[in-house]
């Protein structure tokens, strides 16, 4: 036997509990909100320490929500207790329990075209995978990883050179119209998802790391995600902008410097336009390379 | 290793299951393959003859309240109680069913230990319903024509539409 039924999504949505944490996910609340949706509670991620200092400080969502004079919750199975007829979900960062999803229908807006990508960091993966085009998806939860069906799809472009967080600018933007007009139109027939699953595993500070014999076009990607580094003699140096080039001149091994640019796999350059030494600023590149000095066949990411 | 699961329109799912004679280390090794199909169907409860084996055995996991009984009777039951009821080798169809609320239950372990207790809402729906397949009895079995009629048009437009979701399809049959 099945264990029960998860609740069905009403039609017409009009009570709803909001989940969601980052950035990301303020403007759906702020737009359900003024679209007069009646938002009866907000459950986001535990404050947390970010940044410099001990002080606790809210999740993005959770200083909207307060500055909208909605209540605000940490506890999931809150959700349950304000006689909402709908969960929205939007990058809440956790896991829903089946039990929940058996008493309150919830349905998510994720930032790919579902199948592909499922997961924690979709917008990342669809830029390093370097895949032309994206969307949103407005799906029921059910207890699997982004598994549910879908009620409505929207699809973009990655425009070449798009950095993550342009893509999650308007990936947000597109997703909060679907939300909105989704629920004011009726939530109805949703479609299983077909088509080839790929899972969007969330990235550690190691993925970032660049590694100079890859082609540049794929660095590049990287750099266009945030957050990629590699090391200049012993220290972490970020690199915030990077253009990809042509052809390398003959000899020049992967991770060395030829003028601005290193030389990578295949017959590629990645020349360098912003970086970040370790415990500075964010810099040209041109400014940094005129204080490090390399010298003749000296080496990027070598320790 | 998982088990395929028998779906409606198998012969196996109507035929009777026979009683348990004997525990061997191949009865152990069905009962942990049932309990791995069971977890990744997902599901609260599966019987032997859901993975083709004619025997009087079922596995559940009652909100982590787990075991496996051999040979299983009901010996009462009481009350009455309303749950949608959903069924392993039936996907996507819930169909809301009226059966006794409590019942008391006997049977036996894989240690060969008699067993006896009784079970309370869920969890004695869930026993209810593996017992029938012991029968070789399905949902469809307990409605009446008309109820199942429409059940059956409904299952079938789920299996015809590979497009629609697993979302559970709620008739009132009671």
């Amino acid at each position: 036997m099945t264990g029960p039924a998860l609740a069905p999504v009403p039609e017409y949505p009009r009570r709803l509990v909001y989940l969601g944490t980052p950035s990301m996910a303020v403007r759906p609340l702020e737009a359900l909100v003024q679209g007069g949706f009646d938002v009866a509670l907000v459950v986001t991620g535990e404050d947390k320490r970010r940044g410099r200092g001990s002080t606790l400080l809210p999740s993005a969502v959770k200083e909207a929500a307060l500055a909208l004079g909605v209540p605000v919750s940490h506890r999931v199975e809150d959700a349950l207790a304000v006689d909402a007829d709908l969960g929205v979900v939007v990058a809440f960062g956790r896991l829903i329990r089946r039990p929940v999803l058996e008493r309150l229908a919830m349905v998510n807006v994720h930032f790919s075209l579902l199948p592909r990508w499922r997961g924690a960091a979709p917008v990342e993966r669809a830029l390093l995978s370097g895949d032309t085009e994206t969307g949103t998806c407005l799906m029921q939860l059910e207890e699997g990883l982004d598994t549910g069906p879908v009620f409505d799809v929207r699809r973009i472009p990655i425009r070449d050179r798009a950095t993550a967080d342009e893509l999650r600018r308007e990936l947000v933007e597109l997703g909060t119209e679907q939300l909105v007009s989704s629920l004011r139109a009726g939530l109805r027939s949703p479609r299983a998802q077909v088509g080839e699953t790929t899972y969007a595993a969330k990235l550690a500070p190691l993925d970032f790391r660049l590694d100079f014999d890859q082609p540049a076009e794929v660095l590049d990607r990287l750099v266009r995600v945030g957050g990629a580094w590699t090391t200049w003699r012993g220290k972490r140096l970020r690199v915030l902008a990077a253009t990809p080039l042509g052809s390398k001149p003959a000899g020049a091994s992967p991770g060395e410097l030829v003028v601005d640019s290193v030389a990578c796999g295949g017959s590629w350059l990645l020349r360098l336009d912003t970086v970040q030494p370790e415990g500075r600023a964010p810099m040209a590149a041109s400014a940094w390379l005129h204080g490090a000095r390399p010298a003749a066949g000296e080496r990027l990411g070598s320790s | 290793m998982t088990r395929e699961i028998r779906l409606f329109g198998d012969p196996v799912l109507k035929a009777p299951a026979a009683e348990i004679t004997d525990v061997d280390g191949k009865l152990v090794r069905l009962v942990d393959e049932m309990f791995e199909t069971m977890y990744e169907a997902p599901g609260i409860g599966l019987a032997a003859p859901q993975v083709g084996v004619q025997k009087q055995l079922f596995v559940y996991d009652n909100d982590g309240n787990r075991g496996a009984i051999i040979n299983p009777t009901i010996t009462e039951s009481d009350g009455e109680w309303v749950f949608d009821e959903g069924c392993l080798s039936i996907p996507g169809l819930y169909v809301e069913m009226v059966r006794p609320k409590t019942v008391l239950v006997h049977g036996w372990d894989l240690d060969g230990n008699e067993l006896s207790f009784e079970a309370d809402e869920l969890f004695s729906r869930l026993i209810q319903h593996e017992l029938d397949h012991l029968h070789g009895v399905l949902m469809f079995d307990r409605m009446t024509p008309e109820q199942r009629k429409e059940a059956l048009a409904e299952y079938r437009r789920l299996q015809q539409e590979p497009s629609q979701p697993r979302r559970p399809r709620r008739l009132r049959l009671s």
